[in-house]
């Protein structure tokens, strides 16, 4: 499996499960005409980083810090109580030709990496978000020890935690998660999605509502 | 508007839908101003290619509205189609459908082409403010967004009471991460529609995003006036909460508004949201970073 060097000395792999990878599509996916964020939530196993969930947040003016603190806080609540840690930040640009992270994206992720130091980040590349996806659509961003996101050659495998071997991880193949993708785009279960926009203006909207994809 | 566009978006889908409840969907879209363009396309088509008469005096509106809903949805046959509709009945130079060209190309991605269209248009007429508006969006588009704010600026300068270009400058000005020009855009936007909630808020969020305890102060009373004109505003809410605790709460006054915000966001979630509260308390009893 591919290692990414975080660093010098580090070597990580970067796990993604295929529910967060969804989520993050679905939710560019249901503002086509918007810059779209969110945080990953995860936790390290052995050394390795899982990115389990994403907690959609904006699609409105993303720029702007109080509502993200906010945010930011109940996120970490919730993943108290799940054994969870913000990991991360996702970002999807408004032009569908801007393909890198915008200066508050990188912004936003550094805050996050100032608490979490394998923090990353999810550039999101607007141009792979089809109804037919034949290609991963985000790019994986790290922290190099000169303190700026660099970009990584691959996104890291698809996977989630084995319960049954709590230190090694069940593994899904891409093609799996691209057809899981399309499915959930057909199934128009982006409807279902809730960001925080969405929770400002009705209380009674999570974030944290599951989805089935 | 949940459950109403939820409604809609059942009736649109519905094979045995009625006349009647195309037109609600297409009616409802439009006074709401969702951009709900799925459902516009799949209702207005209906109604303009079998029920074109139950339209009235709104049947070319109706082609216009169909075509707009199709560009973004990328359905160019509809697109193409209606287009070839609207220029048989208004004739090739008719300004309104050569605007509607433009916006074809600029789906297409042919933005020097739609560009050609709209200074040709605005060469014959120069108050067009819809074409000119086109201009700035394709600028946008290009990804020229020093051109498309100094195009905006100058369309503002002729349409200073256009609270949609000021509200796309202020836009513009927070991508660029210039926050003091966007404060300006919500100034004006305050003193053009004083009693929309939405830009008291987004002014507050703004100074707070800028920082500084002036700002802050600032921020607090913008997300206090928020609130009241829109009661139960969750944003102003916890915009009042994070204001104070920045800043520090001096004074009675003070202490009764932070009271205010955090009582109200207990009852919200207490009647909204019970599940999240535990994390809510934990967020309001936070120590400010």
């Amino acid at each position: 499996l591919p290692k990414i060097t975080a660093g010098t000395a580090i070597v990580m792999e970067f796990v993604v499960s295929p529910v967060a990878y969804i989520k993050t599509i679905l939710h560019a996916w249901k503002y086509p005409a918007c810059a779209v964020n969110g945080l990953l939530l995860g936790k390290m196993v052995k050394g390795n980083l899982l990115v389990e969930d994403v907690v959609p947040l904006f699609h409105t003016h993303l720029n702007l810090t109080p509502m993200f603190d906010v945010a930011l806080f109940q996120a970490e609540g919730h993943c108290k109580a799940k054994g969870l840690q913000v990991v991360g930040l996702y970002n999807a640009n408004e032009l569908n030709t801007e393909n890198s992270p915008s200066p508050a994206a990188m912004k936003l992720a550094s805050r996050i990496q100032a608490d979490f130091s394998n923090a990353i980040l999810w550039q999101v590349l607007n141009t792979r978000i089809v109804e037919h996806p034949d290609k991963i659509a985000i790019r994986l961003y790290t922290m190099a020890p000169a303190k700026h996101w660099e970009v990584q050659d691959q996104v890291g495998p698809f996977g989630t935690h084995d319960a049954d071997a709590p230190k090694s991880f069940r593994y899904t193949e891409e093609k799996e998660v691209l057809e899981r993708v399309e499915n959930a785009i057909s199934m128009y279960k982006y409807k279902k999605l809730v960001d925080w926009d969405d929770h400002c203006e009705n209380c009674a909207l999570s974030v944290f509502t599951e989805i089935e994809v | 508007t949940m459950t109403t566009l939820k409604e809609l978006v059942a009736t649109s889908a519905t094979a045995g839908s009625s006349v009647r409840r195309h037109r609600e969907v297409l009616e409802k879209t439009a006074s709401e101003c969702l951009r709900a363009s799925d459902i516009v396309l799949s209702s207005g088509k209906k109604l303009v290619t079998e029920h074109a008469g139950s339209l009235g005096r709104s049947l070319w509106d109706t082609h216009e509205r169909v075509l707009m809903a199709a560009l973004d949805c990328g359905d160019f046959e509809t697109a193409d189609k209606t287009l070839a509709t609207l220029r048989r009945k208004f004739g090739l130079t008719s300004q309104r459908v050569r605007r509607l060209e433009g916006m074809r190309l600029e789906a297409e991605c042919d933005y020097a082409g739609a560009l050609k269209i709209y200074k040709n248009v605005l060469e014959q007429d120069p108050a067009d403010a819809l074409t000119w508006k086109r201009t700035v969006v394709v600028l946008r588009d290009c990804g020229d967004s020093k051109a498309a704010i100094e195009e905006l600026n100058d369309y503002l300068k002729v349409f200073a009471q256009d609270h949609e270009a000021w509200l796309e400058l202020a836009d513009m000005y927070i991508e660029e991460q210039e926050y003091n020009l966007a404060k300006f855009c919500f100034e004006e936007l305050i003193m053009l529609q004083a009693p929309n909630y939405q830009f008291h808020l987004r002014y507050a969020e703004l100074l707070f995003t800028i920082g500084g305890t002036q700002n802050l102060e600032l921020a607090r009373n913008y997300f206090a006036q928020a609130l009241e004109l829109k009661p139960g505003c969750l944003r102003a809410l916890y915009g009042i909460v994070l204001c104070l605790r920045a800043t520090g709460v001096k004074g009675t006054l003070q202490q009764k508004l932070l009271a205010v915000g955090q009582s109200q966001l207990i009852e919200q979630y207490t009647k909204y949201a019970p599940n999240l509260l535990p994390i809510v308390k934990d967020v309001l009893n936070k120590d400010s970073k």
